[in-house]
């Protein structure tokens, strides 16, 4: 009977509207209050005690770990100084090939105001219409592909438009090498190898195994960071290119990753992984697993392919390591000095607003001296930004000045086509095919290049429709 | 008002008839979320797995194009081998491990609260926790199962690769999951306990032993359970996805790209949610198939004593 009391009590409440109506409304508005109360975008907040008005600009980044905490003190900072701007700072994860919280993000048009994008990424991004036009902001603030290094400010820029500023610069990479396990081989510490000869034979003589047959200490690992990664470093070591843009930036370009040297260099590649058993590489690699425990800095290998970050980390976890640190080796063919550029940018996802505010946090994360300071101190990253400060404060440190050099002289990126994700994945793909199954390095090269020829197109088809339809809706010419 | 007539048989029915209004409002929240949250997608993926839909753009009709191109796609065939291997060994494994640990478990004896314990609580361990854990028993160089293995006289050349070789992943995660099987066994241990003493008692003086008690009385006894847990591990098994993206992202040489993985890689590394899709609704097809495979089959093998 309590029941009816209740429901009889509110038929008094709901007035004129019969029982059964005023109840439903009552619900239905409820259940759409609780469902939409999530949703709505604030980019704009003010505090009535705050004299001038604060907007929020949301930021997603990939970090996380000690780089992701780094992060969050190089934004405070910039909450800091800008008492009118407030960063609000999330994680979305971007594991290069997918960054799926992102893209459904802006599928479903609640995209953050900025996003990292890997400078792989970008044209591939820019084309599929993920990402919003900047050129406009970045000329009026004065910017030019001269503040940065070119190879970062051409992994900004699609047919000709910008499309984020570059944030890092990774030079990939540094040759290290381990001089007490250079003595012990009876090779000199002061000497890496210099030609691929070389390296293969300082290998043998850098390899060990126990007595039942247990790889104890290795050489190089030549893939440490994925056989697709490593396809563009030795690719690029032998002298190949993957991709040979337009003339005029706007159509497709011609994929060319069965170039004859990404062939030898894949075919080096294979004699590697069948001289050593690629299975056992594989074990012993996958056997150090976290920060602190990395082969190199514990001299189970004695050579390595280092990236700037891991500079730092020597210094913490192997303080006493006595090492070398210089070029990767290059066939006679090849390229020596050689090197290749990667790197994070910070972009506008497409609907959101390209507001002042988010593009003047851009660009403070991206040009400013304080900025790119932070970068480099706190993370331990090269700036993309070439006048930084930060150039100037690693005078002196022989290990930085290394990587300088690599930087400065490497005219190298991953391609610069909408079809590069495709394409890494084709070569990880592919190069497992030839390191485990044997198969032919030149067949499937050619194989990789076929389809990623045709996947580019398709994405250039698309991002040709797209470009119309918007010329046909605005009145816009095609820029 | 109302409240103090009689509720006749009548009265009540027409009661119930005047009010359905508030019965729909109490469950307006969870129709309202059925609707927007399952049917909504689901209906939707449907309708994505008949266009090329790459993320940001509109999706185009492409009618059933994308079935086609699956059924000529080597990689939608490879993935469902490896899930296939997979799931034939894992689920009948997982089922006679839970068993055999229910049926110890079953027996009265100290401190059986605590062995229950033990083997229920690598189930509640999460499943990013468990990867990594498995990542350094399996690990072939200086794991904890190959350092066993080597103790115990196993030549070097034979020592398996786990996740390093394309030939041991599968077994590497169907060993692993075997380490779950707990789920089952608190199951199997409660459908046990429902079996009744006097059957055992009965076959027992009619000269039964262990096996056959076990044979014609317990496992006809829990095969309801034992069924719902095979339907429930196969299910699970064909969209095996986590393990597989933690530990091993499909290498080495795609042996562990599991289907559920290459539907994941296809949507956010290729950009082919339509494609995807279609792989998803082929999944529902395939796991319904199998589903009513094994009922039907079942039916004449599992005794519902109610």
């Amino acid at each position: 009977m309590r029941g009816m009391r209740w429901h009889a009590g509110l038929r008094h409440s709901s007035g004129a509207l019969p029982e059964r109506y005023g109840l439903w409304l009552a619900l239905l508005a409820m259940v759409l209050a609780a469902l939409t109360s999530g949703c709505g975008k604030t980019t704009a907040s003010t505090s009535p005690e705050a004299p001038a008005r604060v907007r929020t600009v949301r930021f997603w980044q990939p970090f996380g770990g000690e780089h992701g905490k780094a992060m969050h003190e190089i934004v405070a900072e910039f909450n800091r100084t800008h008492p009118t701007i407030h960063v609000e700072i999330s994680f979305a994860a971007n594991n290069l090939s997918a960054s799926q919280k992102l893209f459904l993000a802006i599928a479903g048009g609640e995209a953050p105001d900025v996003t990292m994008v890997d400078g792989q990424q970008l044209a591939e991004w820019a084309a599929r219409g993920a990402l919003t036009d900047i050129t406009s902001q970045v000329e009026r603030a004065g910017l030019t592909g001269d503040d940065f290094f070119l190879p970062r400010w051409n992994e900004s820029v699609f047919r000709n438009r910008v499309y984020a500023l570059p944030w890092g610069a990774d030079p990939n990479f540094a040759f290290c090498w381990n001089k007490k396990a250079f003595r012990e081989a009876g090779l000199d510490p002061e000497r890496p190898p210099r030609t691929i000869a070389e390296l293969d034979e300082y290998n043998q003589k850098l390899t060990r195994f126990d007595a039942n047959g247990r790889l104890i200490q290795i050489g190089l690992l030549p893939w440490p960071y994925g056989v697709d990664n490593a396809m563009f470093t030795w690719g690029y070591a032998f002298g190949g290119e993957f991709y040979r843009p337009s003339a005029d930036a706007l159509s497709p370009g011609q994929v060319t990753a069965n170039d004859p040297h990404n062939v030898a260099a894949l075919r080096w590649l294979r004699s590697f992984g069948q001289k050593y058993d690629v299975r056992k590489l594989n074990a012993f690699q996958s056997s150090f697993v976290g920060l602190a425990n990395d082969p190199f800095r514990l001299g189970s290998q004695t050579m390595c392919l280092l990236h700037v970050q891991q500079v730092q980390d020597i210094k913490r976890y192997a303080p006493t390591l006595e090492y070398g640190i210089g070029l990767i080796p290059a066939p006679p063919d090849g390229e020596y000095p050689n090197g290749w550029v990667g790197g994070w940018s910070m972009a506008v996802p497409r609907g959101a607003l390209a507001s002042d505010e988010a593009f003047e946090f851009m660009r403070w994360m991206c040009t400013s001296p304080e900025g790119t300071m932070k970068l480099g101190k706190e993370m331990g990253q090269f700036p993309a930004c070439r006048k930084s400060l930060y150039y100037q404060s690693i005078k002196g440190n022989r290990d930085l000045e290394v990587f300088y050099e690599v930087l400065k002289g490497a005219r190298h990126v991953r391609t610069l086509m909408p079809a590069q994700g495709y394409l890494m994945e084709l070569l990880r793909r592919g190069a497992d095919e030839v390191l485990y199954g044997g198969r032919d390095p030149q067949a499937v090269l050619d194989e990789i290049t076929i389809k990623a020829q045709h996947r580019l197109e398709y994405v250039m088809a698309r991002a040709n429709d797209r470009t119309d339809n918007r010329t046909v809706e605005t009145g816009d010419a095609a820029p | 008002m109302s409240d103090a007539l009689p509720i006749g048989r009548e009265g009540g029915r027409g009661r119930v008839r005047g009010k359905w209004p508030l019965g729909v409002a109490f469950c307006l929240p969870l129709i309202v979320g059925l609707l927007s949250l399952t049917i909504y997608p689901v209906v939707m993926s449907f309708y994505y797995s008949l266009t090329d839909y790459p993320i940001f753009d509109p999706p185009k009709w492409v009618g059933l194009g994308n079935y086609v191109e699956l059924s000529r796609d080597p990689r939608f065939w490879l993935s469902l081998w490896n899930t296939g291997c997979y799931a034939l060994f894992a689920v009948p494994l997982g089922m006679v491990i839970g068993l055999l640990l229910a049926l110890l478990l079953n027996m009265k004896i100290r401190g059986m609260a605590f062995y229950r314990t033990l083997f229920f609580l690598p189930t509640i361990v999460p499943m990013v926790a468990s990867a990594v854990i498995w990542n350094q028993i399996l690990s072939p160089q200086h794991g904890l199962l190959n350092e066993m293995l080597r103790y115990v006289g196993m030549p070097e050349a034979w020592v398996p690769g786990w996740l390093s070789d394309e030939n041991w992943s599968k077994p590497a995660l169907v060993l692993m999951s075997l380490w779950g099987a707990g789920g089952g066994m608190v199951m199997y241990l409660a459908a046990l306990q429902d079996v009744p003493q006097d059957l055992y008692d009965s076959a027992s003086l009619d000269g039964a032993n262990a096996w056959h008690r076990l044979l014609h009385i317990t496992l006809p006894m829990i095969s309801p359970i034992l069924m719902f847990t095979f339907v429930m591990g196969l299910i699970g098994a064909m969209q095996y996805f986590s393990q597989a993206f933690i530990m091993t992202g499909g290498g080495p040489w795609d042996s562990t790209l599991f289907y559920s993985l290459n539907l994941f890689n296809t949507a956010f590394s290729e950009y082919r949610l339509g494609y995807a899709s279609a792989m998803a609704w082929i999944l529902f097809a395939i796991v319904l198939g199998l589903t009513w495979v094994v009922m039907k089959l079942s039916n004449r093998m599992v005794y519902y004593h109610s």
